[in-house]
């Protein structure tokens, strides 16, 4: 399932932040977790991971920093800062008011009541693998 | 499989601290698939990026697909995995820039902004060039025209100008000390004197001719922005080798009234000297009626410029009343020089100037400033419009004005300024309240003169709105802003001519009751109502003027309290300078009613300490007017 660009411009942000919250992670390492994690709702082709990455480092909400690998090759990972975990929790807070908000009106099916939606979305992100 | 395992083991070397040129360079020696190094310069050649942004970006891009490839991914879904390259370098090389340092970032800001500012000034210019360059005035006035209709309707017999024209082809050759530009003689004794005395005497006839003129009705002046024919044809005669133009005749329909030409003034000054002249050697030779006719023709002519509604002929017509009252005031009273009739003659000729009371009316200068915002206004036809590029170009070319340096420049700035500029009917309002105060200062008594303001009014309108309507038209009032406080000038002007005027008739009505009784009056009261309608009012107190009845061996001084506003008693001040400038009503009456005098010092204290003393207005001698 394609989810809207509009949708995505919102949720992909707080998805990167969110996956990042549990360690530091590479490029490539982020857009198969964001598609494996996500069923491949939250999947996003690189050319929208990588300016997003830069966004979010411009904003000071992650940094990426150069460092060999196993592999023995460099490459760049991301992790979260102090102000990108304050945005986190802002930003969770919000989805979770919207995710009620949206079972209240019935736009999430077979979730009437006001805690499974929250359920619904942060439980494949939230818990660690 | 086993390429993309070589790809990953090249980049894998080639990275080790490894320093490339190029982000190009860097992806040739990748070692990534074709299909993958297409992908990653296709992305990183569309970036407009810092070279070692492009680097850092490749790198990075080329670290992901070694990533694909070493998670077992192929390199041709990894290619179309990626998306749109286009699409990726759009949005990499704005995520990139937001990375980049404040420094930059602001200095983009201020380029940024100050683009949408010189666009958005250049629309905006756009549109006020377009209204102001492509507008047009329309002209509804010809105020010339109008200004002569009124003039072509006066009889002929009325009309002084051709008699006028009449006598400078009579007098002809002037004399000689004019062709060296000396001024003409004013008294016996001057230099000149007797050449002019000479040339009068030869040129009686004209002379004639000019006091003719000067008994009819109006000027009948016939208004133009060229020299008028008959008095360029006329004055050729002169044989100053001035040669009239006929070809200035061009046909203008619709001149501007800044251009018009008032040549008889000039001309009528001088008529009014050489009647002065000619009334001092009557005077000389006991010719009274030739006295009262000179006295008469000058208060004629004073008249005829007084009754033109253009402030500088008001000026000249107050300048020749003051000149013949003055006569009045000194040759009147000669023994054995006029008779009762003649006398009563003179009074008759000064009560008359001007039909009674004498007004300060600049009704033409305002024609010349609507005349002005017809040119240089649009005209929604609801008396409103703004600035447009009407009349400048044919205004520099018609009055031969040079354009000032810069002046593309400045032209190119006026549809800016035609914004900032007041609206049509702004100066309309201006030009209503001007009116008004001119007309409010003209009816205040001359002991009120420093309650006369119009002139900040005055100042406001033309320094702050027409000057500035062109550099034309800044260059051609240039003269009149300098004249400083003209409105107030001319009141004050026009109320020292009525003391004067008041001053003479009130003599001479003392000179008649004195040859009626063999006395003088003992008061001014008792001349009212048979030799004067009324005590006139002193113009530095509004009180009666002031009489002093003749002491024993004495004479009766007719006297005004003067500038400092003290009645000594008819005293004139001491000085020569003391006693001109004690009728100064614009200057020093001023500093006397609103300073302290104990607090000046230097020159002003001393011209203060000159004019202490009373403006003696009969006997003429007692104050030595002339």
């Amino acid at each position: 399932m394609r989810i809207e660009r509009e949708l995505m411009r919102g949720a992909g942000p707080v998805a990167v932040l969110k996956l990042l919250q549990r360690g530091e992670m590479y490029g490539y390492e982020l857009v198969e977790a964001l598609a494996s994690r996500s069923a491949g709702v939250l999947a996003m082709g690189q050319s929208t991971l990588y300016p997003m990455l830069y966004n979010l480092e411009a904003k000071g909400l992650i940094e990426g920093v150069w460092r060999e690998a196993d592999s023995g090759r460099d490459r760049k990972y991301y992790r979260l800062t102090d102000r990108g975990r304050t945005r986190l929790a802002e930003d969770t807070r919000q989805w979770r008011a919207l995710a009620i908000a949206m079972a209240g009106l019935g736009v999430l099916e077979g979730h009437d009541g006001p805690t499974s939606p929250t359920a619904a979305v942060t439980g494949g992100m939230g818990g660690r693998p | 499989m086993s390429d993309s395992l070589h790809a990953v083991e090249t980049m894998r070397q080639g990275s080790r601290g490894r320093a490339h040129g190029s982000a190009e360079q860097l992806v040739r020696e990748s070692g990534l698939p074709a299909e993958l190094q297409l992908v990653v310069l296709g992305v990183v050649g569309r970036c407009r990026l810092w070279r070692h942004e492009r680097v850092e970006v490749a790198r990075e891009l080329c670290g992901h697909f070694l990533d694909g490839l070493e998670s077992g991914a192929g390199a041709l879904a990894l290619a179309e995995g990626f998306g749109d390259a286009a699409v990726a370098a759009r949005l990499i090389s704005a995520s990139r820039k937001r990375m980049r340092p404040a420094w930059w970032r602001a200095w983009r800001m201020t380029l940024r902004t100050t683009g949408w500012m010189f666009a958005v000034f250049a629309a905006v210019y756009c549109v006020l060039g377009a209204r102001y360059f492509l507008s047009r005035p329309v002209l509804r006035h010809n105020y010339m025209a109008e200004l002569n209709a009124a003039v072509l309707a006066i009889p002929e017999h009325d009309r002084a100008w051709p008699e006028y024209v009449r006598a400078i082809r009579e007098f002809g050759k002037l004399p000689e000390y004019f062709y060296n530009r000396e001024a003409d003689p004013t008294a016996p004794g001057d230099e000149k004197w007797a050449e002019l005395v000479s040339y009068l005497k030869d040129h009686a006839g004209a002379l004639e001719v000019v006091r003719g003129a000067a008994n009819r009705r109006d000027m009948g002046f016939e208004y133009r922005a060229t020299m008028d024919p008959e008095l360029g044809r006329a004055m050729e005669v002169r044989g100053d080798g001035y040669k009239y133009d006929a070809s200035a005749e061009r046909g203008q329909d619709n001149p501007v009234m800044i251009g018009i030409l008032l040549p008889y003034l000039g001309e009528l000054r001088r008529f009014d000297r050489w009647l002065s002249a000619d009334a001092l050697l009557a005077a000389e030779s006991g010719d009274g009626a030739r006295v009262v006719a000179d006295i008469g023709a000058e208060l004629g002519i004073a008249g005829q410029c007084l009754k033109e509604k253009f402030l500088i002929s008001q000026l000249v017509g107050i300048a020749v009343g003051q000149h013949a009252t003055e006569n009045a005031l000194e040759l009147f009273d000669r023994p054995g020089l006029l008779d009762g009739a003649q006398l009563r003659g003179l009074a008759h000729r000064l009560a008359s100037l001007g039909g009674g009371r004498l007004s300060v009316d600049a009704s033409c200068e305002r024609l010349m400033i609507d005349d002005l915002v017809q040119r240089f206004f649009s005209d929604d036809g609801h008396g409103d419009g703004h600035l447009v590029d009407g009349a400048e170009q044919a205004l520099f070319e018609d009055f031969g004005v040079a354009r000032p340096r810069l002046y593309g420049l400045l032209r190119a700035a006026r549809p800016l300024q035609s914004v900032a500029a007041p609206s049509r009917a702004r100066v309309g309002a201006l030009v209503d309240a001007l009116a008004a105060g001119a007309a409010r200062d003209d009816a205040l008594p001359p002991w009120e003169h420093h309650l006369r303001t119009s002139d900040d009014l005055y100042s406001g309108l033309m320094g702050g709105v027409i000057s500035r309507l062109s550099p034309v038209v800044s260059s051609l009032f240039g003269g009149l802003q300098a004249t400083g406080r003209p409105i107030a000038a001319s009141c004050a002007a026009r109320d020292m001519l009525e003391a004067s005027r008041w001053g003479a008739m009130t003599a001479i009505a003392i000179e008649s009751y004195r040859r009626a009784n063999g006395y003088p009056p003992a008061s001014l009261e008792v001349l009212v109502p048979a030799c004067l309608p009324s005590v006139p009012l002193d113009p530095f107190d509004g009180r009666a003027l002031r009489y002093r009845p003749a002491g024993p061996g004495g004479s009766p001084v007719l006297y005004s309290v003067g500038v400092d506003g003290v009645d000594d008693g008819g005293r004139a001040p001491a000085s020569p300078r003391g006693r001109k400038d004690v009728r100064d009503l614009y200057g020093l009456w001023n500093v006397f009613r609103q300073t302290d005098a104990s607090k000046l010092t230097g020159p002003e204290c001393q011209k203060m300490d000159a004019a202490r003393g009373d403006w003696i207005l009969w006997p003429a001698r007692a104050g030595e007017s002339r």
